[in-house]
């Protein structure tokens, strides 16, 4: 599952080659928006700070 | 990676701010994905991963996500490279090819990798192994 964004991205890189902007653009967006989601629920380790 | 694609799109379609905003944005997301990995190994006596040039790979990332936005933050200001009507793919050199073809790959790899650590779900939070190469 954690691999979707960089098979996305593949994808995006493939519709730019073929020069499709608009949706290597959009694949490029959905791609980033699907990473930041994955990340939150891998990053469960609390961070070691103490202020 | 992610931030290549905006420049990609660059080399491929011809320069747009569209393109610089999504680079820039992938710049800020891994930017903010490093920071917290920094973090994670920010205090005295956290031996953390290898180095390289005495900095963790993370502390690198990071450098390298503020360089790439503060980068595309100052090409954004050579207005006169959106005034030509864009040429799409004309005169994509070899260089330029070869660090398209460069970049999509090792997206592709990145992701092939992924896919033998940690299989069809979440990787583990300190994975140590390939969950498909055991």
């Amino acid at each position: 599952m954690m691999s979707l964004p960089f098979f996305g991205f593949f994808a995006a890189f493939c519709l730019a080659w073929a020069e499709r902007r608009g949706a290597a653009l959009s694949l490029g967006l959905v791609s980033l928006v699907v990473l930041l989601l994955l990340f939150r629920r891998h990053a469960t380790d609390s961070l070691p700070l103490s202020f | 990676m992610r931030a290549w694609l905006g420049l990609a799109l660059n080399l491929r379609c011809g320069p747009r701010p569209s393109h610089y905003g999504l680079a820039i944005l992938s710049a800020l997301v891994g930017g903010a994905i490093s920071t917290r990995q920094v973090l994670l190994h920010i205090m005295p006596g956290d031996a953390g991963r290898r180095t390289v040039l005495g900095l963790h790979l993370y502390t690198w990332a990071l450098i390298l996500f503020v360089v790439i936005a503060a980068g595309c933050a100052l090409l954004l200001m050579f207005e006169r490279q959106f005034e030509a009507e864009p040429s799409p793919g004309a005169g994509l050199k070899a260089f330029g090819v070869a660090a398209f073809a460069i970049a999509a790959l090792l997206v592709l790899g990145n992701g092939v990798s992924t896919v033998l650590e940690c299989g069809g779900g979440l990787c583990p939070d300190d994975p140590t192994d390939y969950q498909l190469l055991r």
